[in-house]
């Protein structure tokens, strides 16, 4: 399993498994089950939500309107697709929906940074040598990257923060926006453009 | 775009998995779940719950429950038909008078015909035999230059009528003879 594989659903078929006996349960009014699939789910779309909005307090909304519908629309998950893909699909589309009534009104705020990122290699590689990322602040980057990704379209935004930041596959991208995987590349084409314009003084 | 300049951002990109959320999240989301289920539970009118009721019905419609529902809703729609009235059967007023006549018992050996009243106009006179028609000819012509009645009868049997009829009462020169007064003087 590659670095993107174990980053996106992470979990292989025992975790698919785990998650149709999950959400079988939760059908037949186990709630617990479906408590069990929050805690399981939350940190995965927190991410997925905080950096398509930037701002903490809309994400926490968002995640609760998403865990509601979803509980709400169990009954009629037939299993065709994962869990995983189904949840994901809810997020998105609800996310999309939600910064589409938001508009231009976006208040930028940081999330605590977890310390190991201190040991992370790429972020050793990034910030020692003559990189410029040496004498960026953690918060600091953390505010670029938040106004770059807050520069690009509600799509571009959405592939990036879904391939390189929540680490999925192009496959499993293209199936959670129900567009082609060439899509899906070339957006994260176009993306990836828009950043290295953005944010060229610290990619030198 | 050069391969290396996608790495480097897809890298720096990557720094932003270490954002994480607050402390205790999730607790606090799942016990704001309860609480909104629970909410949502006593609030729920009655539309919401029709409308919910009715999209699960329609998403749970798949392959021979679509089929049957299909069935049960043409069926409905021939019974609602059968039952309205025949609306291509009803006519106006006079029809319907007519459709009063014709319920009338008639004597033995009588038919009650539907009047023919789209072409009468038109056939008027057109049924009446030939020498009837001849006969008639004159009297309206009499009509049309005398402006009232000429004499009628006389023309109407004098099969022998040379020119248009004048009545006696205007006669005040000899511009026109009947043949049998020239006889008579």
């Amino acid at each position: 399993m590659n670095d993107k594989e174990q980053q996106g659903n992470g979990t292989g078929s025992t975790s698919a498994e785990e998650d149709r006996e999950l959400v079988e349960r939760a059908q037949n009014g186990d709630t617990r089950a479906f408590d069990q699939l929050v805690r399981k789910y939350t940190p995965k779309l927190y991410g997925l939500v905080y950096n398509m909005t930037s701002n903490r307090d809309d994400t926490a909304d968002l995640l609760q309107d998403i865990f509601a519908k979803a509980y709400r629309s169990l009954s009629r998950f037939l299993g065709k697709s994962s869990f995983y893909t189904w949840i994901y699909s809810i997020s998105v589309n609800m996310t999309l929906n939600f910064l589409k009534k938001r508009g231009r009104r976006v208040i930028l705020s940081l999330d605590d940074v977890d310390s190991g990122i201190q040991n992370d290699p790429d972020f050793i590689k990034a910030t020692t040598g003559h990189s410029p990322l040496r004498d960026v602040g953690l918060h600091e980057l953390q505010k670029r990257l938040n106004e770059a990704m807050m520069k690009l379209s509600e799509d571009h935004r959405t592939v990036v923060t879904l391939y390189d930041i929540q680490g999925l596959q192009h496959s499993d991208i293209s199936k959670i926006l129900g567009v082609s995987e060439g899509t899906v590349r070339s957006r994260l084409f176009y993306a990836h453009r828009q950043l290295q314009t953005y944010l060229d003084d610290l990619v030198k | 775009m050069t391969e290396p300049d996608d790495n480097q951002i897809s890298r720096l990109l990557a720094l932003k998995r270490y954002e994480r959320m607050p402390e205790g999240f999730e607790d606090q989301l799942i016990h704001q779940l309860h609480l909104r289920q629970r909410t949502e539970l006593m609030n729920q009118s009655v539309r919401s719950i029709v409308l919910e009721r009715l999209q699960d019905f329609w998403a749970t419609l798949t392959g021979p429950r679509l089929a049957l529902a299909a069935a049960v809703v043409v069926g409905l729609a021939i019974v609602a038909v059968k039952l309205m009235p025949d609306s291509h059967n009803s006519r106006g007023s006079d029809d319907l008078a007519w459709g009063k006549l014709s319920d009338q018992p008639l004597p033995p050996g009588f038919e009650m015909l539907p009047p023919d009243v789209t072409n009468s106009a038109a056939n008027f006179g057109n049924s009446l035999p030939p020498d009837e028609s001849s006969k008639l000819s004159p009297l309206l012509l009499s009509k049309h230059f005398e402006g009232s009645y000429a004499d009628e009868l006389r023309d109407a049997f004098n099969s022998e009528f040379v020119g248009p009829p004048v009545s006696r009462r205007f006669e005040v020169g000899p511009m026109f003879r009947f043949e049998d007064e020239e006889e008579s003087k």
